[in-house]
C-alpha cells in the first residue's frame, strides 16, 4: 500500500498518512492537527489543473465545521478529496491509465472547490456577493384597510428586529423589481400579523396580488432620512390610479379624500357572478367585463358549457406554452447576461455596455406580459437571437444589428454598439463564442485576474484563518483596489479611442501561465461613451 | 453479481428500478426517473457515491468474511443503511403526493439539443403518453415531463387522481399540480362533496360566497371566517437530522413539548447548543432516531428528530381549491361574513365560511369552481356524494343541467343587518391549505454583521433581503441616491458593478461620494 504523504508547511511533525488511516472507519483517528489546518497531498507525478499548468500538489480543507450548511459543503469536499487519495493510492508510474485516473479525480476535485466557491448557491455568491440588506425583512402580502396609501403595516417582530418605529420610514418593494416604481417608500406601522399590508393604490406599481407573493421592507438608514421624507410615497402620489374594480366612477384618484372614500364604494355591494350570468349573458357579465376591461363573457361562456376534448388539448397545449416563456426565458437570458459580461472582461468601456444591455434584457423577459399586452412587436428571445446569431456579420450588418438591438431593448444606440461590434469581431455569435472555449472559463468570472483572486481565496479559506488580519475578507478587498488602480492606470496609459477586447489567448506568458489584466488592445472604432476615469480606491 | 475470471470482468446487476418501459413514437423507449428539485445534481452525486461505497462494502465482506458473493439484493441493503446513515442525506418531509410526483418524473431520452428560440415543444404524438403541462426549467425544457401513463387526457397521476372538471377549464393545470403536491393534510378532513373517485386530498367543504367584499377581496386575497379557521386546522411533521463525532445529550424525548429555536440537544465537549430551528410553531417530538453514521471518514451519530405540530389557519397562509383558485387567508371574525340563503334549503339562512372575488373566477375562466359549487349544493341537497373522473362529467350533473335545476341561482344576502344590492352565488366549495405559513415565510435581519466560523461575514440564508442591482438601480432612477449608497455600503463586490450601470444615467456618478464614514457595524461572532 502506497504511503500518502502530508507535506503541509504548518504541520509540525509531518507524519506519514495511509488513506486506510483517512479512510477506515474504526481505525485510528485522523491527527486533530490535520482536521484543524488541513493537509496539502502531495502527487508523485506532475498533474495538469484545469488551466493546462502542471501542479505536484493539493490542498485538503480542514475538516472543522460549525454549522450543518458548511458541513455539507465541506464533506462534499471531503468525498472528493478521498477519491482523489483513492487514486493516488492505487497510482502505478508504469501504468498509463493509473495516471489518467488521478488526473481525472484531481480535475473532478479541482472543479468542486470550483463550484462550492463560485457555483450559483457557492461561498462567493452566498457570502461576499449576495449579502443582504441590513435591516431589512419580508412577509407575505396582503391589502390594507387602512384609508391612508402612504401606511404599511408591518409585522411587530419584524418593526422590532429591524429597528423601526411607528411612523418610521422603510423602502418596500417586491421582487422582481424591474422598474423605478418597483419600491416605494412608506412609514411603517406596527401590526400584530405576521403579513405586511399594503394600500390597494400601492400594488399596481409592484406588480403584487395576493395569492402568497410576498414583499420586502428595509429601514431607511439614519443618513438617507431627510432625503427620503420628501419623497414618501413619491410615485404612488403621481402616478397612482384605483384598481378597477375598487372604483365604480373612473380611476383618479382624489387626494383631498384619498381613503375609500369620495369615489370609492364605501360598503360591500355584494357583487356576483353566477352560473346563471355565465350562460345567460346578463348585466352583471357585462358590468364584470367592463370593470376587467376583458372580453370574457363568450370564453367563460363555452368554458361552462365544456369543451371537447380536441379543443380542450389545443388550448392546454396553448396556455402551457404561453405560460412557459418566464420559465424558459430565465435561464437563456441570465446565460447570456453572464456571457456579456465574461466577453467585456475589465474593459469599462464594453462592461458598462454589456451590463445595460443584461440588465434590460432581464427587464424584457420580466416585462414580458406587459410587452404583449401593448402589442411590442419584439421580446426578449428576439434579442437573445440577434445577440446568438453564429453567421459572421459585415460591417453594415454590424451597424444594423448594433442599431435593432437598441430599438428592441429601448437603449440609445451608443449603450449598445460597444458590445455588439465585441460580438461581432469574434464572427459568431454569443452562444457559440462561449461555448466553444473551455467550459470552466464559462464556471468563474472569466477574468483572468479574477481567477488568480479566486484560486488564491480558495486557497485561504481552506485555511483556518478566523481573526487573521490576512484572512480571506481582507485579501478579497485589498484584491478589488488592486484591479480598480490597475483599471485605472490603464485608463490612464490607454488614453482614447479603442475598444478594448480580451483575448484569452493573449493572457497567458510564455509559459502558458495566465496573466491577470486584458489581452492586447484592439481597434474596433470610436468610442462612444464618454471616458472617465475610475477611482483609484473604495 | 458474476466474476469472469478469465478476463476478470465483473458483472453486477442490480433490481431494475421500478417504472415502464414504453414505446413512443415507434421507438421503445427508456425513461429514467429524475428529481428536478433544487440540488438534484448533488442529489445524484450524493447518491452516486453510496452506491460505490456500498458495493464497496458487500464486495469487502465477500472477500474478507467469506461471505456469499453479493448479489443485487444484499447491495440494495447496504445502500439503504448508508442512506439512513449519511449525513448528506436529510429526510424531505413532503406529502405523499409530492414523493410519488417525483418518481413519476421522466427525463425522454434522445431529445435533440435545442435549436434557436427555446419554448414548449409538445409532439402531439406524445399525447396520452407525457403530460404537456409539465414544467421543467431550463436546458431540460423539452426533455422532462410528467409521465400521463396512457390516460387519454394526457393527465399526470396528480391531476388524474384528485383534479374534477377539467372539461370546464384549460388554463392554470400546472399551478393545479402544485398546489395538489404541497397541500398540507387536515387534523379533522372530510371527503369532498364532489370528488375525484380516486382522491387523496384532505380538505374541508366550505360555504363559499363568490362575491366582491371590497378591500378584502381584492386581488385574490381569500376572506375566511374564524370558526372555519379553527376547523382547518393541520398537522404539520417536519424532521430535523444532526451528525457529529461528540458526544451527545439529548435535552428532549419522544412526546416533548418544542418551542421554534428550543434547545433539543447539547455538545458537552464544545458548549454547543442544537436547536430546533426548522419549526415556526410550538411542536411535539414524535420520534428521534439515532444511526451509525461516517463524518469525515470517522465514526459518528446521526439523529433524526420528527416533530409534529398542529395548526390552525390564520391570516396570511395560503389556501386553494381546486381549480387553480389559491389566495392568502384573511381571518376575520365570523361576523363580519355575509348571511346567505342557503342554497340547498332556500328557507334558511347560513354564514358564509368563505368569500373570494367573483373577478378572480371569470378573469381566470374557472367555470370548474362554478360547477363544483352548484354540483356540491345538489350533492348537499340530495344527501349524497358524487365521485367524478378528472374531466368528463356525468349526464345529469352538466353544468347546463344543474344551472337549469336552480343551483346556479343567485340568492339575497346580508352583511351584518345591511342586505347587500346584489344577490349572490353561494355553495360549497371543497378547499385545501397548502405548505405555505405565514410565520414561515416571514423573515428579518437586523444590521449587526454575523462573522462565520471562517471569519467571513455570513448572511443566514433565509433572513433579510437579499441585495440585488435592480433594486440599486430602481432607488438610483428615484433619486434616493443617499439611500442606495447607505445600502450599498457593506457591499464589497457590487460598488464598481452599480458605478458602472449608474454611469449610464449620470456619467461619472462615484458611489463612494455619497458614502458618509459611519460607525463600524457591531460583530457577532457565531
Amino acid at each position: 500500500m502506497r504511503a500518502i504523504r502530508y507535506i503541509d508547511g504548518t504541520y509540525p511533525k509531518g507524519t506519514v498518512l495511509t488513506k486506510t488511516q483517512l479512510a477506515d472507519l474504526g481505525g485510528t483517528p485522523l491527527d486533530p492537527d490535520i482536521e484543524k489546518r488541513g493537509a496539502t497531498i502531495e502527487f508523485p507525478v506532475a498533474l495538469l489543473d484545469f488551466d493546462g499548468r502542471e501542479i505536484r500538489q493539493v490542498r485538503m480543507p480542514p475538516a472543522v465545521a460549525l454549522r450543518e450548511g458548511e458541513l455539507i459543503i465541506l464533506s462534499r469536499i471531503q468525498s472528493s478529496v478521498q477519491n482523489l487519495l483513492m487514486a493516488l493510492e492505487e497510482y502505478d508510474p508504469a501504468s498509463p491509465k493509473t495516471k489518467r485516473l488521478l488526473q481525472v479525480a484531481l480535475q473532478k476535485y479541482q472543479e468542486l472547490v470550483l463550484d462550492v466557491i463560485f457555483g450559483k448557491k457557492g461561498f462567493l455568491s452566498r457570502s461576499i456577493l449576495g449579502n443582504r440588506i441590513p435591516r431589512s425583512g419580508r412577509a407575505v402580502l396582503l391589502p390594507s384597510e387602512d384609508p391612508d396609501p402612504m401606511v404599511v403595516h408591518v409585522p411587530a417582530t419584524m418593526m422590532r428586529r429591524i429597528r423601526v418605529r411607528d411612523g418610521g420610514l422603510v423602502v418596500v418593494g417586491r421582487d422582481p423589481v424591474i422598474w423605478y416604481g418597483g419600491i416605494e417608500i412608506l412609514r411603517a406601522k406596527e401590526s400584530e400579523e405576521e403579513v405586511i399590508r399594503l394600500h390597494p393604490l400601492v400594488f399596481r406599481q409592484l406588480g403584487g396580488d395576493c395569492d402568497g407573493d410576498q414583499v420586502w421592507i428595509a429601514a431607511v438608514p439614519p443618513s438617507s432620512i431627510p432625503e427620503s421624507e420628501r419623497k414618501v410615497g413619491g410615485f404612488v402620489r403621481r402616478n397612482g390610479k384605483w384598481p378597477v374594480p375598487m372604483s365604480s366612477s373612473g380611476t383618479r384618484v382624489d387626494w383631498e379624500n384619498v381613503g375609500y372614500q369620495g369615489s370609492l364604494k364605501t360598503e360591500p355591494d355584494g357583487f356576483s357572478i353566477g352560473p346563471e350570468d355565465i350562460l345567460g349573458g346578463t348585466e352583471e357579465m357585462e358590468d364584470c367585463e367592463r370593470i376587467l376591461r376583458k372580453e370574457v363573457a363568450s370564453e367563460c361562456r363555452q368554458a361552462a358549457l365544456g369543451y371537447d376534448v380536441e379543443t380542450w388539448k389545443r388550448k392546454v397545449l396553448e396556455v402551457n406554452r404561453a405560460q412557459l416563456v418566464m420559465k424558459t426565458g430565465m435561464g437563456p437570458v441570465g446565460a447570456a447576461a453572464m456571457y456579456l459580461r465574461i466577453l467585456a472582461g475589465d474593459d469599462c468601456h464594453l462592461k458598462r455596455s454589456a451590463n445595460v444591455v443584461s440588465e434590460r434584457l432581464a427587464q424584457k423577459l420580466l416585462s414580458h406580459k406587459r410587452a404583449k399586452k401593448k402589442g411590442e412587436s419584439y421580446d426578449h428571445q428576439d434579442c437573445l437571437d440577434l445577440l446568438n446569431r453564429r453567421k459572421p456579420w459585415d460591417e453594415t450588418e454590424r451597424e444594423e444589428a448594433a442599431t435593432a438591438l437598441a430599438m428592441m431593448l429601448g437603449l440609445e444606440p451608443r449603450h449598445v454598439r460597444p458590445i455588439v461590434y465585441a460580438i461581432w469581431r469574434h464572427g459568431q455569435g454569443l452562444t457559440a463564442l462561449i461555448k466553444d472555449r473551455n467550459p470552466l472559463f464559462t464556471a468563474t468570472t472569466g477574468r483572468a485576474s479574477h481567477r488568480e483572486t479566486a484560486l488564491e481565496l480558495a486557497k485561504r479559506i481552506f485555511i483556518d484563518r478566523r481573526g487573521d488580519p490576512d484572512g480571506p475578507v481582507p485579501f478579497m478587498l485589498r484584491a478589488i483596489e488592486r484591479a480598480r488602480s490597475e483599471r485605472a492606470s490603464e485608463e490612464g496609459d490607454r488614453g482614447t479611442g479603442a475598444v478594448r477586447i480580451p483575448d484569452p489567448g493573449a493572457l497567458r506568458d510564455e509559459g502558458g501561465h495566465l496573466l491577470p489584466g486584458d489581452g492586447p488592445a484592439h481597434e474596433a472604432g470610436p468610442r462612444d461613451a464618454p471616458a472617465h476615469a475610475l477611482p483609484a480606491q473604495a | 453479481m458474476k466474476l469472469d475470471r478469465e478476463t476478470l470482468r465483473l458483472t453486477l446487476s442490480l433490481p431494475r428500478p421500478d417504472g415502464p418501459f414504453i414505446s413512443m413514437n415507434g421507438v421503445e423507449r427508456t425513461f429514467v426517473p429524475v428529481v428536478t428539485r433544487a440540488g438534484a445534481k448533488d442529489r445524484q452525486e450524493v447518491a452516486k457515491g453510496l452506491l460505490m461505497r456500498a458495493l464497496e462494502m458487500a464486495l469487502a465482506d465477500h472477500h474478507h468474511q467469506g461471505s456469499p458473493p453479493p448479489d443485487g439484493d444484499v447491495v440494495m441493503a447496504y445502500f439503504r443503511r448508508l442512506l439512513a446513515a449519511s449525513p448528506l442525506v436529510e429526510n424531505v418531509p413532503a406529502s405523499d403526493l409530492e414523493r410519488e410526483g417525483c418518481a413519476e418524473m421522466v427525463r425522454v431520452m434522445g431529445v435533440p439539443p435545442l435549436p434557436g428560440r427555446i419554448e414548449r415543444e409538445f409532439d402531439e404524438a406524445n399525447w396520452g403518453i407525457l403530460d404537456p403541462s409539465s414544467t421543467s426549467q431550463g436546458r431540460h425544457i423539452n426533455e422532462v415531463f410528467r409521465r400521463a401513463d396512457g390516460n387519454p387526457y394526457s393527465l399526470c397521476k396528480t391531476h388524474y387522481e384528485n383534479a374534477i372538471g377539467l372539461k370546464h377549464m384549460t388554463s392554470r393545470m400546472q399551478l393545479l399540480r402544485t398546489a395538489f403536491e404541497s397541500h398540507l393534510p387536515q387534523m379533522d378532513p372530510e371527503p369532498p362533496l364532489v370528488g375525484n373517485v380516486r382522491n387523496r386530498l384532505s380538505g374541508k367543504n366550505f360555504v363559499t360566497a363568490l362575491m366582491d367584499l371590497g378591500v378584502k377581496t381584492f386581488e385574490d386575497s381569500t376572506v375566511v371566517s374564524e370558526s372555519a379557521a379553527a376547523r382547518m386546522t393541520c398537522r404539520r411533521v417536519l424532521r430535523q437530522a444532526f451528525t457529529t463525532r461528540e458526544p451527545v445529550r439529548l435535552l428532549v424525548t419522544e412526546g416533548s413539548p418544542i418551542d421554534p429555536k428550543g434547545p433539543i440537544a447539547l455538545i458537552e465537549s464544545k458548549d454547543h447548543t442544537i436547536r430546533a430551528r426548522r419549526i415556526a410553531y410550538p411542536a411535539v417530538v414524535t420520534k428521534i432516531e439515532e444511526h451509525a453514521a461516517v463524518s469525515f471518514g470517522l465514526p459518528a451519530r446521526k439523529y433524526v428528530l420528527t416533530f409534529e405540530a398542529r395548526i390552525p389557519l390564520r391570516t396570511g397562509d395560503k389556501i386553494s381549491g381546486r381549480h387553480g383558485n389559491k389566495g392568502v387567508a384573511w381571518v376575520v371574525p365570523d361576523a363580519e361574513m355575509p348571511l346567505v340563503t342557503c342554497p340547498w334549503d332556500p328557507s334558511k339562512t347560513i354564514r358564509a365560511d368563505v368569500c373570494m372575488s367573483p373577478f378572480s373566477v371569470v378573469k381566470r375562466r374557472m367555470m370548474s369552481l362554478l360547477w363544483e359549487m352548484m354540483a356540491a349544493n345538489r350533492a348537499r341537497a340530495k344527501g349524497e356524494i358524487y365521485t367524478v373522473g378528472p374531466w368528463e362529467v356525468p349526464g345529469e350533473l352538466s353544468f347546463e343541467k344543474l344551472t337549469a335545476e336552480g343551483h346556479g341561482r343567485k340568492r339575497t344576502a346580508w352583511l351584518g343587518d345591511h342586505r347587500l344590492e346584489y344577490p349572490v352565488f353561494a355553495g360549497l366549495l371543497y378547499w385545501i391549505r397548502l405548505d405555505k405559513l405565514a410565520p414561515e415565510g416571514s423573515s428579518s435581519s437586523d444590521d449587526r454583521l454575523h462573522v462565520g466560523p471562517l471569519g467571513l461575514s455570513m448572511d443566514q440564508t433565509k433572513n433579510g433581503q437579499r441585495r440585488d442591482p435592480s433594486k440599486s438601480m430602481a432607488m438610483f432612477h428615484r433619486g434616493l441616491k443617499s439611500l442606495l449608497a447607505s445600502s450599498a455600503l457593506r457591499s464589497t463586490m457590487d460598488v464598481n458593478y452599480l458605478e458602472e450601470l449608474a454611469g449610464v444615467l449620470e456619467p461619472g456618478f462615484r458611489l463612494g461620494d455619497l458614502v458618509e464614514p459611519t460607525a463600524a457595524a457591531p460583530l457577532i461572532k457565531e
